[in-house]
């Protein structure tokens, strides 16, 4: 009885070490870190004078100082993982969940829409330190923030690449409409 | 009186009953190494594919592929001033003597023909590169003759290329020709990629590719981090949402395609495990037949004192030893005959892998086979009654 019990523990060890390995978790799940923002940076009453995404990619130069109404969208991930940066679309551009019988599990990648017409109507939002780089960390769940949030920002457009490209430099951000 | 206390029937038992019927052992034997080469084949063919989409994809290096293409490359199109805005974007990029580790790429599905006539052709990646892919890809290494030319129409083929198009080796060798989109192209190198799936891939310089592909857009640039970090790369994308990038990591792109084949993987441990429970059922009648003919000789054994758990466990003991002996056979056959065996599937070739944790399974089959397909049928013997069974025939 003993040696069955012997041979019973050597085959459950063989069998544990010739399990498959499972997979380690891959870097995506480990748990960001977040963007460490100004206090000041988070409005609790709405910014005024906001121009829509589109209007002020139209009209904004270098140097401006603008108020942009958005949704954060225009990708699967709309935030950057490890950096204070996300996309912000116009908010006329219809999430995929407000398309009648689209269940997209990410509404706010908004893959309905051309992507000439998404590049269009989408721009950069960044929550820069003071030497004028983007925050270490996310901003996702920071003050609110959430893919597909109706936002408000009011910041200084610091560079255009070219004509579809237009960063900003966030001052304030109210969230909500 | 002290008691007399019966130990276990000496090993040397269970080792010499297996000599008193040859042909029994040898088919059992047999038996038991057909099962265990079953399991192995299984167990190589999903560690292979594992291995081939592990070892493809690197941890430093990063695909910018178009938004909207991220499960497929070869769907991907990105405008040609994509790796110059990335150098420029992108601080810390890998370099070696001032080159940096940026690879423009094109990937394309095309026929290729061994011959200008043949009616049909193979479907095989091509991948269009530069120079600089060598850096990116650093688990490919050139084995014989050079890197093709540009304007040559001259090819690179992976160590699988053969296997996958289904031709000897002897007509793909350096200074052979192969025709793609009606053109002689012709084969001036063949390189090894350490069990990654670019090894069933055709290389070839990516401006002759644009050519035949008629496009001046790429699939995909690969650049590989130095300094720099992923997050770095995301937020250029972000940042130039006029080229419509999306930055993956090459380990996360194989590991998705690697996850896409899982059902594939499962069903072949299906397979193999119904094949072992066959094998299982079939060996318990076997064990039923061999066991019932030795009732008088069982009965013996109880009556000279030893305990019917002596007597299984000798039994199993026996069991076990014919069917480790069949798993080792198996063992040999699958490492000598097996390993590297190229097995083909939609994006490739790979080879099944006969490594450690495959004949770890294996040997371990071989144990639970032994054990559990004679415990049954020798406690179904033992149940008779001593009297009847030293009586049987």
């Amino acid at each position: 009885m003993r040696n069955v019990l012997l041979l019973l523990v050597v085959m459950g060890s063989l069998l544990v070490l010739g399990c498959e390995n499972k997979d380690s978790k891959s870097s995506t799940d480990k748990k960001e870190p977040l963007a460490n923002v100004p206090a000041s940076l988070f409005q609790a009453t709405k910014l005024t004078g906001a121009k829509e995404v589109l209007d002020v990619k139209k009209s904004a130069n270098l140097g401006d100082s603008v108020v942009v109404h958005g949704r954060i969208a225009g990708g699967k991930e709309p935030f950057v993982s490890g950096r204070a940066i996300f996309t912000l679309a116009d908010a006329k551009l219809p999430l995929c969940s407000e398309v009648a019988g689209d269940k997209c599990p990410t509404p706010w990648d908004l893959c309905c829409e051309p992507k000439d017409k998404l590049a269009e109507q989408t721009l950069t939002v960044e929550v820069d330190d003071a030497a004028g780089k983007p925050l270490v960390g996310t901003l996702m769940n920071v003050g609110g923030l959430a893919p597909g949030k109706s936002i408000v920002v009011k910041g200084k457009v610091t560079q255009k690449p070219s004509a579809q490209a237009l960063i900003i430099r966030a001052e304030a951000i109210s969230v909500g409409t | 009186m002290k008691k007399l206390r019966i130990r276990f029937l000496p090993f040397e038992h269970a080792v010499r009953n297996l000599k008193r019927s040859p042909a029994r052992c040898i088919g059992g034997l047999l038996g038991s190494a057909l099962v265990v080469l079953l399991m192995l084949t299984a167990a190589g063919f999903v560690r292979g594919m594992q291995s081939s989409f592990a070892n493809t994809g690197l941890e430093d290096n990063v695909i910018l592929v178009s938004a909207g293409s991220e499960e497929s490359i070869e769907r991907s199109e990105i405008d040609a001033s994509t790796p110059n805005a990335a150098l420029a974007s992108i601080p810390g990029i890998k370099q070696r003597l001032n080159v940096p580790y940026v690879s423009e790429e094109s990937h394309v599905q095309i026929e290729v023909r061994t011959t200008a006539n043949s009616e049909t052709g193979t479907p095989a990646l091509i991948r269009g590169i530069t120079p600089a892919a060598l850096l990116v890809h650093r688990q490919v290494r050139l084995v014989d003759g050079r890197l093709p030319q540009q304007g040559s129409n001259e090819l690179m083929l992976g160590a699988k290329v053969g296997s996958r198009m289904g031709v000897p080796e002897q007509v793909l060798t350096n200074g052979s020709t192969l025709w793609i989109d009606g053109r002689a192209w012709k084969i001036v190198g063949h390189f090894d990629a350490a069990g990654t799936v670019m090894e069933s891939e055709i290389w070839c310089p990516l401006q002759d590719l644009q050519i035949v592909n008629k496009r001046t857009a790429y699939s995909c640039v690969v650049l590989t981090l130095g300094d720099a970090e992923f997050a770095d790369v995301d937020a250029f994308c972000k940042q130039r949402l006029d080229l419509q990038l999306v930055a993956i990591r090459e380990s996360t792109y194989y590991a998705a395609l690697k996850k896409f084949f899982g059902p594939i993987r499962a069903m072949v441990w299906v397979t193999a495990i119904l094949g072992a429970l066959g094998g299982l059922f079939g060996g318990l009648n076997t064990m039923y037949a061999a066991f019932a003919s030795r009732v008088r000789e069982l009965g013996m054994l109880q009556t000279l004192g030893f305990s019917r758990r002596a007597i299984v466990a000798n039994l199993i003991q026996e069991s076990v030893v014919m069917a480790s002996a069949g798993a080792i056979l198996a063992a040999a056959i699958g490492v000598v005959f097996l390993n590297g065996v190229s097995v083909k599937f939609s994006l490739g070739v790979f080879g099944l892998s006969i490594d450690g944790p495959a004949l770890v399974i294996g040997l371990a089959t071989g144990l639970l086979l032994g054990m559990f397909g004679s415990l049954l049928p020798a406690l179904r013997c033992l149940r008779m009654p001593i009297s009847e069974s030293l009586k049987a025939s």
